[in-house]
C-alpha cells in the first residue's frame, strides 16, 4: 500500500528521497516475497487439521492421512470375442492418498536427522576450533600420547560442519514445501477437488516434472563436489591452515584455528615482510598481461592461419589442416614437455646457436631468465593456440552469408573493403563472447606455464619466501602452495583462489550481459 | 556447378528448321534454358556469356575468381549470318545471360586487341601460378614448424641408448625399438604402462557415460522447462564453476577419504571427473534451444511424455552436440595429470595411475635418466588413437567450441 502511495506522489522529491524510495521498494519486494513464501506455512499452522499440524514435526506425515474417494483412470487387459487381449482405459472409484510423497519427505527427514546426529552435532561442538584433542609427545618416555578417539582433524571438522549445514538448509526448505503440500491436499479434499495419486506423481516425474528427475543427480553431484569444496576453501581463508600462529610457530596441519581477517590484513600490508603483497601484485599483473596477450595473439594468429588455409590458392587444404589439428590432438603434457627440453639452456636450439653456428657466445635462457621466459611462454602458447582458433574461425568463415558479399560487389566494394566491412565485423561479433571467456580461461591456464617451467626456481628472495617464481601465474602459484612446493600454505592458496574467483566472475558477468542480448532462448507456453 | 575457366563452355550451332540454334553447354547440368528465339546474328558477331554474381560461401575469401563476370576468352564467333535460337545450358544462378557483341572496328584492330588480351591473360596466369606456389610453400613451412615437436617425439621414441633427454641433437644416433620394448616388458614400481592404459580407458569410458548423461539431462531441463528458481540455478551454476578447480579437487580428496570412504582409485577418478559435469551444460543447452519447440508440442499432442520426447526426438536430433560432449569427456582423463594426482593423494600408487600421471612420473627427477625414452614411446602410443579420434570428429569439436554461435 505504502509503495503505491509513494509512486503516485508527483516527482517533486529530490534524488535522495527517490533513492530512499527505491531502496524501500526493493526491501518491500523482498519482504513481500518472503511473506508470500511463508504465508501458507502460517495458514497451515493456524487452520490445518491435526495431521497437518503434526506434519510440522514429522515431515510429510499428513500425506499418509489425507485421502479421498475419487475417480481414477487405469488400464485393464480385456479379452474380446476372438480371444485377443487388448488394453482398455477403465474408470473406477478408489481411495487415493499421496503416500509416496509422504514416504519421500519422511526419508528426507530421516537422512537429515542421521546427518545431524552423526556429522552435525559432534562437529558443531568443535567448530570453534579451540582446544582440539591432539597427540602430545611425552618428552621423558619419547612416545606419542593420543586421545582415546584419535586426534581431532580441524579440516574434517570444518568439512563435516559445512556438509551438515547444507543438508540442514536443504531439509528446511523441503520440509516447508512438504508442509505447504500437506495443507494444500487438505484444502483440496475439503473443497472436493481431486488430488494426485501416487501413480500420477510417478507419471509426472517422467512428464510434467521430468526436469526434477533429470536434475536431481547432476545437482547432487555439483553440490557435493563443487559447492561444498568451494565453501570449505573459502572458509579456509579465515584460518591459519598451513600457516604460522601468533607466536611464529608452524601450525600443526590438523590443528589449525580461526584467525578472522588477520590473514588478509597480514598479507596485504607492507609492514609484515611484505613479500606476499609485492609478489601478489606482480603475479596479478603478469596474469592479466598474459591472459590479454595469449588471447589476442591466438585470435589474430588463428585468423591469419584460417585465411591462409581457406584461400582459393591453397592446394591440399585437408592435408595442411590435418597437420595443424595433429598438434591439438597430441596431449599437451607430452608436446610442451618436449618443447621445454628443446628450449633448455643445453637444448637443441641453444646447441645450434652456440656450438654449431657460433651465432652466440652464451645460450639464451629461454626458460631460465625471468623476462625471456615470459616471452617464450607467450610464443609457445601461440604454437598451442593458433590451430584451435584456426579451426574455429574457419567454421565461422564458412557461415558468413554470401548475399552480404554479393550486394557489396554490386555496390562496387573492393576486396579490402569487403574484408574490413563484412568479414571482420562478422567474425568479431561471433567471437566476442568466446574471446572474453577465453580470457577467463587463460587466467586459469595451468598447463602451458606449469609444463614449461616445471622444476625451475626463482633467485629473488621475495618470491622464494612465498613459494613463487617470476613466470608463475596465480594458478600455478596456487598449485605450488597446495601441492608443488615443500610448504603447503593452504590459507594463502585460499585467499589467492578467492581473488581469482572474483576476477573471473567479473569478466564472466561481462560476457553474460553480452551474450544475453542475442539470446535465442524462447518463452515456452 | 559454375562456369569458370576450369569448366569451359562450348556452343553447338545447329539448324533447326529455318533458324540456327546456338546451344551453349557448360557444367554438368543437361537442362536447356532457352534464352531467346529467332535472334538475327551477323557474321563476325560474338556471343558472350555474362554470369551474374555467384554465390560462394566457403571459398568466399578470394574474390578474384568470383569477380569474373564475363568470360571473354570463351566468346563464340558467329560464322554464318541468319536467325538463331539461343539456348543457355547450365545450372544457372539466376543472373546469367548471353550478350551479343557486334564489332564495328575493322578486323585488323580486332586481331591486335585479341593478341594484346591474350598476352595480358598469359602474364596474369603466370603471376597467379607463382602466387599459388609461394602461398603453398608458406603453408608447408608453417605446418612443418608446427609439427616439429611431434616429429621430435617420434624420433626420440626410436632412439637407442638414451640416458635422459638427449638434448643436443634432433635425429637419433642409433635407431632402435628398445624404448617400446622396455615400456611393455620392464614392469616394476615405476613403469606399469599397460595397466595405466587400461585404467585410463576404464576411467574415461565410465566417466564419459556418466558425464554425457548429466550434461544432456541438465541441458534438457534448462532448455525445455520453465520452473521456479530456474534462472537462479543457472546463474549460480555459472558462477560456482569459476572457483579454481584445483582447490575444489583438494577438498574432493578429503571427501573421498573421510566422507565417502572410497579407496578404489579408479572409482575416485570416475566420480571426480563426472560428478560436476552438469556444470558444463551451457553448450548443449544452446544447441537444444535452436531445435524448434513446435516439434515437442506436436509430439506432446500425440501423447508423448517428456521422457519420450527427450530420448526419441531431442537426442537423435542432437548428434553433433552429443559427439562434442562425448569427445571432451573422453579426452580429459587422458590429458589430465594435476587433478588425478590431487584426487589420489599420497595413497595413489603406480597401479592406480592414469596414463598422464604415470608418464609424467616417468620423467620426474628420480626416473628421467632411465625412463625418458620409454616416456616418448608411451606418448607416441597414446597419441595415435587420440589423434585418429580427434581427426574423425574434429568438425563436431569445432561446432561445440563455438557453441552453435556460428549460426548467428
Amino acid at each position: 500500500m505504502t509503495s503505491q502511495a509513494q509512486t503516485k506522489t508527483p516527482p517533486k522529491q529530490n534524488w535522495f528521497r527517490r533513492a530512499l524510495n527505491a531502496v524501500g521498494r526493493f526491501f518491500a519486494r523482498i519482504g513481500k516475497g518472503i511473506g508470500n513464501y511463508f504465508a501458507p506455512v502460517g495458514q497451515a499452522l493456524v487452520h490445518g487439521d491435526v495431521w497437518t499440524k503434526l506434519s510440522f514435526l514429522v515431515s510429510g506425515l499428513g500425506y499418509f492421512f489425507h485421502g479421498r474417494e475419487q475417480e481414477v483412470y487405469g488400464h485393464d487387459l480385456v479379452q474380446d470375442e476372438q480371444g485377443r487381449t487388448t488394453s482398455v482405459v477403465v474408470k473406477s472409484t478408489r481411495y487415493v492418498c499421496q503416500w509416496l510423497r509422504g514416504l519421500f519427505y519422511l526419508a528426507i527427514e530421516a537422512i537429515a536427522a542421521v546427518v545431524l546426529i552423526f556429522w552435525g552435532i559432534p562437529n558443531f561442538a568443535k567448530l570453534s576450533l579451540q582446544n582440539l584433542a591432539v597427540c602430545e609427545i611425552d618428552e621423558e618416555l619419547f612416545i606419542e600420547i593420543c586421545p582415546e578417539n584419535g586426534p581431532d582433524n580441524a579440516f574434517l571438522i570444518v568439512l563435516f560442519s559445512v556438509i551438515s549445514i547444507l543438508v540442514l538448509i536443504a531439509f528446511f526448505f523441503l520440509h516447508l514445501s512438504s508442509i505447504k503440500g500437506v495443507y494444500r491436499s487438505e484444502v483440496d479434499i475439503k473443497e472436493n477437488r481431486p488430488i494426485k495419486s501416487a501413480r500420477q506423481d510417478v507419471h509426472d516425474l517422467f512428464d510434467e516434472h521430468f526436469y526434477i528427475t533429470t536434475l536431481v543427480l547432476p545437482v547432487i553431484g555439483i553440490l557435493a563436489f563443487t559447492l561444498v569444496p568451494t565453501l570449505v576453501m573459502i572458509l579456509i581463508a579465515f584460518t591459519n591452515y598451513g600457516g604460522k600462529d601468533a607466536m611464529g610457530q608452524t601450525v600443526d596441519i590438523n590443528n589449525f584455528t580461526w584467525v578472522g581477517w588477520t590473514n588478509w590484513s597480514n598479507l596485504f600490508s607492507l609492514g609484515n615482510g611484505g613479500s606476499f603483497l609485492v609478489v601478489f601484485g606482480q603475479q596479478l599483473l603478469w596474469t592479466l598481461v598474459w591472459a590479454f596477450f595469449a588471447t589476442v595473439t591466438c585470435f589474430f594468429g588463428g585468423l591469419l592461419l584460417a585465411l591462409l588455409l581457406n584461400s582459393k590458392r591453397t592446394r591440399l587444404t585437408k592435408l595442411w589442416r590435418t597437420g595443424f589439428v595433429l598438434t591439438i590432438a597430441v596431449p599437451q603434457f607430452v608436446t610442451l614437455m618436449l618443447i621445454r627440453y628443446f628450449l633448455d639452456d643445453n637444448g637443441i636450439v641453444n646447441n645450434l646457436l652456440v656450438e654449431k653456428w657460433h651465432l652466440l657466445s652464451e645460450p639464451i635462457g629461454f626458460l631460465t631468465d625471468p623476462l625471456t621466459t615470459k616471452f617464450t611462454i607467450i610464443l609457445v602458447n601461440c604454437w598451442v593456440g593458433f590451430p584451435y582458433l584456426m579451426l574455429m574461425i574457419s567454421g565461422i568463415l564458412m557461415n558468413i552469408p554470401s548475399d552480404l558479399y554479393e550486394s557489396a560487389r554490386i555496390d562496387g566494394a573492393s576486396r579490402g573493403r569487403m574484408f574490413f566491412s563484412i568479414t571482420m565485423p562478422y567474425i568479431l561479433q561471433v567471437c566476442t563472447p568466446y574471446l572474453i571467456s577465453s580470457f577467463v580461461a587463460n587466467i586459469n591456464n595451468f598447463n602451458v606455464i606449469y609444463l614449461l617451467t616445471m622444476g625451475g626456481a626463482s633467485n629473488n628472495q621475495a618470491y622464494i619466501d612465498v613459494n613463487a617464481r617470476e613466470s608463475d601465474l596465480l594458478i600455478t602459484w596456487l598449485y605450488n602452495m597446495i601441492a608443488g612446493g615443500a610448504k603447503h600454505e593452504y590459507y594463502m592458496a585460499s585467499i589467492v583462489g578467492i581473488i581469482m574467483f572474483t576476477i573471473s566472475t567479473l569478466f564472466t558477468l561481462i560476457t553474460f550481459t553480452q551474450t544475453t542480448k542475442g539470446d535465442r532462448e524462447r518463452r515456452l507456453g | 556447378m559454375e562456369l569458370s575457366r576450369k569448366t569451359p563452355w562450348r556452343a553447338i550451332i545447329t539448324r533447326e528448321g529455318k533458324s540456327h540454334a546456338v546451344k551453349l553447354l557448360g557444367g554438368a547440368s543437361q537442362e536447356d534454358e532457352v534464352v531467346a528465339f529467332g535472334v538475327s546474328l551477323q557474321k563476325g558477331d560474338r556471343i558472350r556469356l555474362v554470369s551474374g554474381p555467384r554465390s560462394f560461401g566457403y571459398d568466399g575469401l578470394d574474390y578474384d575468381e568470383a569477380d569474373s563476370v564475363e568470360e571473354e576468352n570463351a566468346d563464340i564467333l558467329v560464322g554464318t549470318s541468319g536467325e538463331y535460337d539461343l539456348h543457355l545450358s547450365t545450372k544457372h544462378f539466376g543472373n546469367e545471360r548471353l550478350r551479343i557483341l557486334r564489332p564495328n572496328e575493322d578486323s585488323k584492330t580486332l586481331k591486335a586487341t585479341q593478341k594484346k588480351n591474350l598476352a595480358k591473360m598469359r602474364s596474369a596466369v603466370a603471376k597467379e601460378r607463382t602466387l599459388v606456389v609461394l602461398h603453398n610453400l608458406l603453408l608447408t613451412i608453417l605446418v612443418f614448424a608446427w609439427l616439429i615437436p611431434v616429429f621430435w617425439l617420434i624420433l626420440v621414441s626410436f632412439t637407442g641408448d638414451l640416458h635422459g633427454p638427449s638434448l643436443s641433437q634432433f635425429f637419433p644416433a642409433r635407431w632402435s625399438m628398445e624404448n617400446y620394448i622396455k615400456l611393455f616388458t620392464v614392469i616394476n614400481d615405476v613403469n606399469q604402462f599397460p595397466r595405466w592404459f587400461l585404467n585410463t580407458l576404464i576411467v574415461s569410458v565410465c566417466s564419459t557415460i556418466v558425464s554425457t548423461l548429466f550434461v544432456l539431462a541438465t541441458a534438457f531441463a534448462f532448455s525445455r522447462f520453465r520452473f521456479k528458481k530456474r534462472k537462479g540455478l543457472m546463474n549460480l551454476s555459472m558462477i560456482i564453476a569459476l572457483f579454481p578447480g584445483m582447490l575444489t579437487m583438494l577438498v574432493s580428496y578429503y571427501l573421498f577419504e573421510y566422507v565417502f570412504k572410497i579407496n578404489a582409485g579408479l572409482v575416485r577418478l570416475i566420480m571426480a571427473y563426472s560428478a560436476g559435469a552438469g556444470l558444463g551444460y551451457l553448450v548443449a543447452k544452446g544447441f537444444f534451444d535452436t531445435i524448434p519447440t513446435s516439434i515437442d508440442e506436436a509430439a506432446k499432442l500425440d501423447g508423448a511424455s517428456s521422457f519420450r520426447i527427450f530420448f526419441q526426438i531431442l537426442v537423435p536430433l542432437s548428434k553433433p552436440i552429443i559427439i562434442y560432449t562425448i569427445i571432451t569427456a573422453f579426452l580429459s582423463p587422458w590429458v589430465d595429470f594435476v587433478f588425478a594426482k590431487i584426487i589420489l593423494g599420497n595413497s595413489g600408487l603406480p597401479p592406480d595411475y592414469t596414463v598422464a600421471m604415470g608418464l609424467i612420473n616417468l620423467i620426474s627427477s628420480g626416473n628421467i635418466l632411465d625412463w625418458f625414452g620409454a616416456f616418448a614411446a608411451g606418448s607416441v602410443i597414446i597419441s595415435i588413437p587420440l589423434s585418429i579420434l580427434f581427426l574423425i570428429v574434429q568438425k563436431y569439436y569445432v561446432g561445440g567450441v563455438t557453441g552453435g554461435a556460428v549460426k548467428g
